[in-house]
């Protein structure tokens, strides 16, 4: 579904019902999502019982002794045969129960549903503004391909592309945030500032988590401008990296588009630029782009980790990278599952988008 | 009336760019210089990279430690230069392994076709549709922490995206009439996959091992940025960025140049890859 | 007076070493056909791309005469070409299947371009036009993707879109090369019948000499971007003295198997630096020719470049 797409050209009838085929497709659709989380769990499952430290040591605490480990043990189910731990896990998530987290003892779906807000805040915010900023840039190099913004766009097209994000963000702390001070830094040990929007200090109440919307909801302007503030250079990491791949392949597709000869018959005919260029081309041109954006979307999923982790943003990413620190096998396993589908998700709406922008392709399977 | 239809001929091709020639150069100059590192970083580094020296932690680059000292006092250049091996070391054989895989796993289905070819692809859609990062953390959780671990799951990872490749280029030279004309010879068919088919594969698969290094080292030192990678003391070049991570303010010199050596790194690899696709498209 | 003057037509592209167009001069009258032949390279395809405004932006372009309808056209902006375009001048492109934008409606692109030249009103006159080309059922074939038409269909559309705005000079690049040779007479008959109809000028491209006997009033023959003949079509088709249209007609399969010589091992990429630029294939080839370009002049009934056909003439003839 993400991959391998077969673009069935067909004529569509108009007044057809399509119904049935819908149905066969989104049938087939969580077929293929549920085999991508099994073999995905499967894989870490196994991984996970070839461990050199043992999980019930560390739930235990450090202080405990051989009994209490033992005790432990068998709290957890981890003495019995490894195919039966495999059913007892996979039998939970079928009805929606993730395990219990070894490091903040908690249901792992509160926690989860605790850190998702500010990362989606994080990647919606980004993806909005790399996505767009990325298709302007690159459609207007691709329709004026010569001059200093053409430099310049390529200069970012190929450094963003090269340079680590962990790396850009460590630079920004550094020069924009200590420095100059301008942009909050972030709560490590040693800079005592929140990651994300303080809700106390602002003023405001927290009804969604996510810092924009709760000052939207509040009406609050100056909590919405801190919000903004401390959402800069976590986004402003994440846009540097990814708007590279955007601007590049928007411009390569545009100028592909733009040196077809139904381009040059549309300005024969009379059409304005504006017509040509936009309504014609640039739809055209989109198509490739669509697709590459829907993978970095999914990829940002997994990708905001390095991210949070670098501006101890409170989201699912620094979820994962403590619950990693600690050997939470849960943890991480429950987040794999979760991002693997969110990630075959996103995909699979992204290929939702095609039939919109080329008729000619109907979603095959 | 005498009525007559010319052949069509080409249209007047520009002439071809002579920059094929430049690109060999500075591929190869590019394997020497990181032979070199992987290989005899001793003789290059001007100073011992595990030396600590807690009296001169924290010196500012200067003509004696150009790109300046760590938290215990090690040089950086040679800690940079001795990392070579581990970062670059660790990119190449991640890619290695993913790309000999993905060739014998992509030959096979492309070559069988079929029940065999429609399996095989599927399981390769199903390592396409795990997130990179989260699922490379579950391994190394799972596996323990290093640079082995590590290496599993980016290879583990990685030779799917090669096994398509691979497949696709294999299927559609398979349908070319020259292997149609060696099959009507009587060519045996391992002789048609061994001399007609993988020669052609080997243009594409240098293009993108070339761009994969560089998107290798990015995952790497990413992976290792977060701690699952190498392990201290070893100079891995993601590891010493995120070791002076908690120094940022006091040694800007340390989160820096172990950054730029990275960018460069994968920067000349990106280039190299696209100066590689541009030779062999035209 | 002519509808279309051009003198001194010269086109460069970035990179290329000789001009795809040099020192083009050609007039044609309303209600007139003047035909272009030429091998691909030849320089046809940006001779017409330049009389309607649509080169490259990297091309260049001189002329010391460039007139439609006795309008200056010399210093024309894109603005005052478009406009030209909307009213006054149409285009045919070759390929019918690459001149329409293969994700949106027939119908959409049609009254997009109806639209842009202020006949938006005249959609049921389009319909009537397309009826009568043999394009069946319009309204319904329209709401198709262009993939779901034939070639045939689709170059019906191009021509009633380009002629139902009444233009003074049509276009045609090649327009039935790329289509079977039944559709393509068929096109043609239609073309010829559209243009008595209209009293329009009408400049076609074609490699296919079959084309040129079928429509035209007048035919010009380019090689290498310049003129090498130009004539009534009964003198260049009938007695042609330049060697290369004289190759061209003389490559023609005939029924009594009495074929003629076949122009030399043709490598039309190789055009020579300086000098006549078929005089790497010329069977009359002197050293003058590698030294000069000939200028047009009058040799029997038609203008050719080529000296030594005016001595050989006398021979032949």
């Amino acid at each position: 579904m993400t991959q391998g797409r077969n673009p069935e050209v067909t004529r569509p009838a108009p007044g057809q019902s399509f119904g049935a085929g819908r149905l066969a497709r989104f049938v087939k659709g969580v077929v293929w999502l549920l085999v991508v989380v099994l073999v995905a769990v499967s894989i870490t499952f196994a991984l996970s019982r070839i461990v050199p430290a043992d999980p019930a040591r560390l739930a235990a605490g450090l202080e405990a002794g051989p009994e209490q480990v033992e005790r432990v043990r068998q709290d957890m189910g981890l003495d019995d045969p490894v195919m039966v731990q495999y059913v007892r896990y996979i039998t939970g998530l079928v009805r929606g129960d993730f395990g219990d987290s070894i490091r903040t003892r908690g249901p792992i779906l509160d926690d989860v549903v605790e850190a998702l807000p500010a990362s989606i805040e994080l990647i919606v915010v980004s993806f909005t503004i790399f996505a767009s900023l990325g298709i302007l840039a690159g459609a207007a190099w691709a329709y004026w391909p010569r001059g200093v913004h053409a430099v310049l766009l390529r200069v970012v097209a190929v450094a963003g592309s090269a340079v680590p994000v962990f790396w850009v963000g460590l630079l920004l702390q550094i020069f924009l945030a200590a420095r100059p001070d301008w942009f909050p830094l972030v709560a490590r040990l040693d800079f005592p500032v929140a990651g994300n929007l303080n809700h106390q200090a602002a003023g405001i109440a927290e009804v969604t988590g996510a810092g924009l919307l709760d000052a939207l909801i509040a009406r609050s302007p100056s909590a919405m401008l801190e919000a903004a503030r401390v959402l800069f250079l976590p986004v402003m990491t994440i846009v540097i990296h990814n708007i590279a791949l955007t601007i590049a392949l928007m411009r390569s597709s545009l100028a592909d588009q733009l040196d077809r000869e139904y381009v040059r018959a549309a300005r024969a005919r009379g059409l304005s630029e504006w017509r040509v260029v936009v309504v014609d081309a640039l739809r055209n041109a989109l198509n490739p782009v669509v697709t590459m954006l829907g993978l970095q979307l999914g990829w940002l999923l997994g990708g905001v980790v390095i991210v949070e982790v670098i501006f101890s943003w409170p989201g699912i990413g620094l979820y994962a990278f403590s619950s990693f620190q600690s050997f939470d096998y849960n943890a991480i396993m429950a987040i794999t599952v979760l991002a693997t589908a969110g990630f075959v998700l996103v995909n699979a709406l992204v290929g939702q988008i095609y039939p919109l922008l080329d008729p000619r392709i109907k979603e095959a399977r | 009336m005498s009525v007559a239809k010319l052949p069509a001929a080409p249209e007047t091709a520009s002439p071809t760019r002579k920059a094929g020639r430049g690109v060999v150069w500075w591929a190869v100059g590019t394997v020497l210089v990181l032979a070199a590192l992987v290989l005899i970083p001793g003789l290059l580094a001007p100073a011992d990279p595990y030396k600590l020296d807690i009296i001169n932690r924290f010196t500012p680059p200067h003509g004696g430690n150009l790109f300046g000292t760590d938290d215990s006092g090690r040089d950086i250049l040679s800690r940079v230069i001795h990392g070579a091996r581990y970062s670059i070391g660790s990119a190449v054989l991640i890619i290695t392994v993913a790309a000999l895989v993905g060739t014998v796993y992509g030959s096979l289905a492309a070559w069988y076709g079929g029940i065999l070819d429609r399996l095989l692809m599927r399981t390769v859609d199903v390592f396409l549709a795990f997130p990179y990062l989260v699922f490379a953390m579950a391994v190394a959780a799972s596996m323990g922490r290093g640079l082995t671990s590590t290496i599993v799951a980016l290879s583990l990872l990685w030779w799917p995206s090669y096994a398509r490749m691979i497949r696709g280029q294999v299927k559609s030279i398979l349908n070319d009439y020259h292997i149609r004309a060696a099959t009507t010879l009587g060519a045996r068919r391992g002789q048609i996959l061994r001399w007609h088919v993988i020669p052609h594969t080997y243009n594409q698969l240098l293009v993108r091992f070339t761009l994969d290094i560089g998107n290798a080292l990015v995952a790497l030192t990413g992976l290792a940025f977060l701690g699952l990678g190498a392990t201290p003391p070893l100079p891995e070049w993601g590891r010493m960025v995120a070791d002076s991570k908690q120094f940022a303010l006091l040694a800007w010199w340390y989160a820096v140049f172990p950054g730029v050596v990275i960018f460069a790194t994968v920067l000349n690899f990106v280039l190299l890859g696209e100066a590689l696709r541009k030779r062999s498209t035209s | 007076m002519s509808l279309l003057a051009v003198e001194g037509l010269t086109v460069t592209y970035p990179g290329g070493q000789r001009p795809a167009v040099k020192g083009v001069s050609l007039e044609i009258e309303s209600g007139r056909t003047l035909a272009v032949v030429g091998e691909s390279g030849s320089g046809k395809t940006t001779l017409a791309l330049a009389l309607a405004g649509l080169l490259d932006r990297r091309a260049r372009r001189h002329a010391s005469r460039l007139e439609i309808n006795g309008e200056d056209l010399l210093a024309a902006g894109r603005r005052r070409w478009r406009q030209l375009r909307r009213t006054d001048i149409s285009f045919i492109f070759q390929s019918p299947i690459n001149s329409w934008n293969p994700t949106r409606t027939m119908i959409a692109q049609v009254r997009d371009a109806m639209s842009a030249a202020g006949r938006a009103g005249r959609m049921p006159e389009l319909m009537d036009l397309l009826a009568r080309v043999g394009f069946e059922d319009p309204e319904r074939r329209l709401a198709d993707l262009p993939h779901q038409l034939s070639g045939g269909m689709l170059q019906r559309v191009s021509i009633a879109v380009a002629v139902i705005i009444e233009p003074a000079l049509l276009i045609a690049d090649e327009p039935t090369s790329a289509l079977d040779s039944t559709v393509q007479s068929e096109i043609l008959a239609i073309l010829g019948e559209l243009r008595s109809e209209a009293d329009l000028a009408m400049l076609i491209i074609s490699h296919d000499l079959s084309v040129v006997a079928r429509v035209a009033d007048y035919v010009m023959v380019l090689y290498g971007g310049k003129v090498v003949e130009q004539g009534a079509r009964a003198a260049v088709l009938g007695s042609a003295v330049h060697p290369y249209t004289r190759g061209l007609l003389d490559s023609v399969p005939r029924l009594d198997g009495d074929r003629k010589i076949l122009l030399p091992s043709m490598e039309p990429g190789h055009l020579p630096a300086s000098g006549c630029p078929f005089a790497p294939r010329c069977r009359l080839v002197v050293d003058e020719c590698r030294r000069v370009e000939p200028d047009l002049i009058p040799i029997n009934d038609t203008l050719a470049a080529c000296p030594p056909a005016a001595s050989s003439a006398l021979i032949t003839t």
